[in-house]
């Protein structure tokens, strides 16, 4: 049993939070906090392993162009980091991407400045989002059950919108994002820092991360807190719409191209990362930098083995090892932690 | 407790053994390495491609390594892309699922002096050196005209199923069968164009209900690799194989039944392992400095042709599979 579920538990049974809520909020919050380390531990070992194998595995050209996918996903798997908190799931992210990138590519073929068809993207992904939080937060319903529907709407809606054709022709303000460098920086990684720094601040220091965290440790006893639920709900998953979106920008900015299915494999992706992170998926805990940890394995993980030659199916196989391996790990010596005290 | 530290250890042991056992050093070769990257792995057409190409790379002193997306997705394929420009390859060869979409990684590794070809399916002109074309369209759309007029005696109606009707390369090779009939045989008569957008059912059903609706036709044309073997399968259920002829574009392995069963006498491709093979010999020659010449005799492939303003090549013939030789080929 994980600390943070049976803590939820006991809580259930003597709904008085208001004076007992700080002290456990702070336990929850680190009962997952080695995990991260175990990742990070595995995968430093992994770069130590793949350096000394392939010497383009620590050039500076390898990190530039693995930061740009990893940035892409990374702003993905940080709106799914707040969704999971709150003990949610969001299945339709890649769909949300791809209508973000299709509005894209209708608004450039309509030839608008460019700053209008970042705007209409991120629009078009924050009002998916805001469906979502809506059907969620304010009537009830089941999370999976939601998204698992919006996921086929969207694609739907993406297809429909670009009746199933790409779009190409953009201006090159917009392709700036996948040029541009600072320091040898990808702005598109800068950006993606600066979110994740944002979602720090957000999740540690405003009310409607705490709120968030509450709703996910224990939904009633949020409620009868006076919590806001419903639109803490709505805004968490308003808020992973809108990163879509701008996921669906970048990637439109890399491929050059808009299609309806560009997402498509980005929701296993934000999920994984966030597990991989060590957050509980029936959610009461998160963290960004954990969160950041655990994209950010899967493709140094990827991008390594790529250098080291291991064919395509097998590196599938491998970077799921590391999955199971860390998630192990993490439940084992959390465990042995347990036992101690 | 001391049980758990147990597992920590036995693990980190195994990591340690896994270590030992891949601890020889990869060579940095990328001098000579020749990196061929298919739209996808692991299906018969660009294993055949691979095979072709790695016989040819490693006969002229290539290090060849070929890797590629697992599904056929321009996103995948540009990661993957992406992820090799690091091991700076000497020639980087693609089959690009999305013209549009690989162009810029391309364009990002010629910016590293990185030579790009294009092979099977070309990218945006200015994102690659050369595109290694498996045949010209106005050949091949001529060639599949020829063999089902040849079936037909060059007379009587024939109807065409494509699989979009928006797909460039399939409207141009219809646009040159639609020539060579009106060029060459005046007596056949074209009586529709349907599309079974590249799906093996919408085909049948499609070829159904051509059959239906004229009884005098004679002949058909599947202009995707879907559409033959679903009018083959049309013919056979209506219980009119042998009376009416087939011609198209599709696979050995797709066609092999009809074809050993005779309801088919011909279908028509290119090879693929050639095209790895062309693919890999152009890598070889830009790696020399050398240029292309038109009509130029490549080993194992035969004369090609080269198209300098355009940067094109073209491998040439298309390849007839018949009873006789559709064993030597699996794809």
């Amino acid at each position: 049993m994980t600390a943070s579920a049976s803590a939820s538990q006991e809580k259930f049974r003597n709904p008085a939070p208001k004076f007992s809520k700080s002290k456990r909020m702070m336990e929850l919050r680190q009962s997952g906090s080695l995990q991260p380390g175990v990742v990070i531990l595995l995968v430093l070992f992994f770069c130590i392993y793949a350096g000394y194998r392939s010497g383009d595995f620590w050039s500076a050209l390898n990190w530039q162009l693995l930061a740009q996918p990893l940035a892409e996903a990374g702003l993905v798997s940080l709106g799914m980091m707040f969704v999971i908190a709150t003990g949610g799931i969001d299945l339709s992210v890649g769909s949300i991407v791809g209508v973000a990138a299709v509005t894209a590519g209708i608004a450039a073929h309509h030839r608008l400045p460019v700053p209008a068809i970042e705007a209409s993207a991120l629009t078009a992904g924050a009002l998916c989002g805001a469906l979502n939080g809506l059907l969620i937060g304010v009537l009830r319903l089941s999370a999976i059950l939601v998204t698992l529907g919006s996921m086929i709407l969207f694609s739907g809606v993406a297809l429909a919108l670009s009746e199933g054709s790409s779009f190409a022709g953009f201006p090159d303000g917009l392709l700036w994002w996948n040029d541009a460098t600072l320091l040898g920086i990808p702005v598109e990684f800068l950006l993606f820092l600066a979110t994740a720094a944002a979602a720090a601040v957000l999740l540690r220091y405003s009310l409607w991360g705490h709120y968030a965290i509450a709703i996910g440790s224990n939904r009633v006893a949020a409620s009868y807190s006076g919590y806001p639920v419903a639109l803490t709900l709505f805004g968490v998953y308003t808020l992973q719409g809108l990163l879509c979106g701008m996921t669906g920008i970048l990637l439109v900015a890399r491929l050059a191209s808009a299609r309806a299915d560009m997402g498509q494999g980005l929701m296993l992706m934000a999920i994984a990362a966030v597990v991989l992170g060590g957050a509980p998926i029936e959610g009461g805990s998160a963290s960004v930098i954990a969160t950041v940890a655990g994209v950010a394995a899967f493709y140094i993980v990827q991008d390594g083995l790529l250098l080291l030659d291991v064919p395509p199916f097998v590196q599938h196989a491998l970077t799921s090892v590391l999955l199971l391996v860390a998630v192990a790990a993490g439940v084992l010596l959390r465990g042995s932690r347990e036992n101690q005290r | 407790m001391k049980y758990c530290h147990r597992r920590v250890f036995q693990g980190l042991a195994f990591a340690v053994l896994l270590l030992a056992l891949g601890c020889s050093r990869l060579p940095r070769n990328s001098k000579t390495l020749f990196v061929m990257v298919p739209k996808l792995v692991g299906i018969p057409y660009f294993n055949s491609a691979r095979d072709g190409a790695s016989e040819e790379a490693e006969r002229l002193g290539l290090h060849f390594f070929y890797t590629g997306p697992t599904a056929a997705d321009a996103g995948l394929q540009v990661d993957v892309i992406a992820g090799l420009l690091a091991r700076h390859p000497a020639v980087l060869a693609v089959s690009c699922d999305d013209a549009n979409a690989l162009a810029p990684v391309l364009r990002r590794a010629r910016r590293y002096g990185i030579p790009v070809l294009t092979w099977d399916a070309d990218a945006q002109p200015d994102a690659r050196d050369w595109f290694v074309s498996q045949v010209e369209d106005e050949t091949l759309g001529r060639h599949v005209m020829d063999v089902l007029a040849e079936q037909l005696g060059g007379r009587g109606q024939y109807a065409i199923v494509t699989g979009s009707l928006t797909a460039s390369n399939l409207n141009a090779w219809l646009f040159w069968m639609k020539k060579q009939q009106q060029e060459k045989y005046p007596d056949m008569q074209l009586v529709a164009v349907v599309a079974g957008n590249d799906d093996q059912q919408q085909s049948f059903v499609e070829a159904q209900s051509l059959l239906q609706a004229y009884p005098n036709l004679r002949g058909f044309i599947g202009n995707s690799s879907a559409a033959p073997p679903a009018i083959a399968r049309a013919i056979e259920q209506a219980g009119l194989s042998g009376q009416i002829a087939i011609a198209g574009l599709s696979t050995p392995n797709l066609m092999r039944h009809y074809i050993e069963n005779k309801t088919v006498k011909t279908i028509t491709l290119w090879d693929p392992g050639k095209l790895g093979r062309l693919t890999a010999f152009v890598g070889a020659m830009i790696l020399r400095h050398e240029t292309p010449r038109d009509r130029m005799n490549v080993p194992g492939v035969g004369p090609i042709r080269v198209f300098p303003e355009t940067r094109k090549i073209v491998m040439g013939s298309p390849l007839d599979f018949t009873q006789e030789n559709i064993s030597q080929y699996w794809f």
